[in-house]
């Protein structure tokens, strides 16, 4: 695939390398849609210059509605833990059963805590716009934050 | 895969519980029915499981079973279609009848169910890359690797499908481009 962005769009009027340029990223959110957290890793540092053009955000814009839109494509039904079970019956394996848990006496105050840190654990495992760093080393922290805030802002129109 | 080979139920539990439910959704999505999603996802599984033995270290097993899902979800369209004789559109109004669940307006709604219907009218390669992108995150290499074709031609269809659902979804929702 191909991969790298060129020069970063400057100030006033684009020329027409410049727009010519444009073109790959607009390109890309066109493909792989708005949010640029979900694009293949390794392309999207070559077009991270690029986030500061105002018609690369409106493309971005524009895609993420398409985006939200599959979000709810879904298709519905099915039993995800009975299919697991009884694919593992299948296999010749029991499924394990339920743990059940018991309350040691840590008292509410010890119960609390271990809540909360299993929420934030959650929330940052399966947040719903989370985004996973891991996959863009080599990006300055200004540059993620712009990725990250970017990503976030899907009510922007562009 | 050795230890799947040898029987251990350990490998078995880590083989199901990370990859059978996104095969089943996967599928699912080629299928617009995620029951019929969880049929394929069984069989890939169970393949792969049968030739634990004979597993060469080629390629990942995601991939593998990914390639093996597509196949057998767009077999198991082919073999609809031809039974219900009348084409995709038959199978859409089937699917359709379905939809329109007090459940499916809790979860998305009338805009649900347009995607929805507009990704079943896709193309079945199309919407095969369109689900593996949007939905698994996966690149386009790794999309080519499970429609067996190339980087280049897959960077194509999600092009051509988001177009088509922009379009078709257009006429309904002004808010999407």
């Amino acid at each position: 695939m191909r991969c790298g962005g060129g020069k970063p769009p400057g100030k006033g009027a684009m020329t027409e390398n410049g727009a010519a340029r444009m073109k790959r990223p607009i390109q890309m959110a066109e493909i792989y849609g708005g949010r640029i957290s979900r694009w293949p890793h390794g392309q999207l540092r070559g077009w991270i210059a690029w986030l500061t053009s105002p018609a690369f955000r409106q493309a971005l814009a524009a895609e993420r509605h398409l985006d939200r839109a599959l979000d709810l494509a879904a298709p519905e039904g099915g039993q995800p833990e009975r299919f697991e079970a009884r694919l593992l019956a299948a296999i010749g394996v029991a499924a394990a059963p339920e743990r059940r848990q018991r309350v040691q006496p840590f008292g509410i105050g010890g119960l609390a805590v271990a809540s909360l840190c299993l929420g934030v654990m959650i929330g940052a495992l399966y947040g719903g716009e989370a985004l996973d760093s891991s996959g863009f080393a080599g990006l300055s922290d200004d540059a993620w934050a712009e990725v990250a805030a970017l990503d976030g802002l899907d009510g922007e129109q562009g | 895969m050795r230890r799947l080979a040898a029987g251990d139920e350990q490998a078995a539990r880590l083989l199901v519980s990370r990859y059978a439910r996104p095969i089943a959704a996967f599928a699912g999505g080629i299928l617009n029915d995620a029951a019929e999603g969880e049929d394929i996802a069984h069989e890939a599984i169970m393949r792969l499981w049968r030739g634990a033995a004979d597993w060469r270290p080629e390629g990942l097993v995601f991939g593998w079973l990914r390639r093996s899902a597509y196949t057998l979800a767009i077999d198991r369209l082919r073999r609809t279609r031809r039974f219900v004789g009348e084409g995709a559109e038959a199978i859409l109004e089937q699917t359709e009848d379905t939809r329109s669940s007090p459940e499916t307006e809790a979860l998305g709604g009338e805009l649900g169910v347009a995607i929805r219907k507009a990704l079943a009218r896709l193309p079945e390669r199309q919407r095969a890359a369109i689900l593996l992108a949007h939905n698994d995150g996966l690149s386009g290499e790794e999309i080519a690797e499970a429609l067996d074709t190339s980087a280049e031609a897959v960077e194509s269809l999600l092009s051509r499908a988001r177009r088509t659902l922009r379009h078709t979804l257009k006429a309904t929702y002004q808010d999407v481009r």
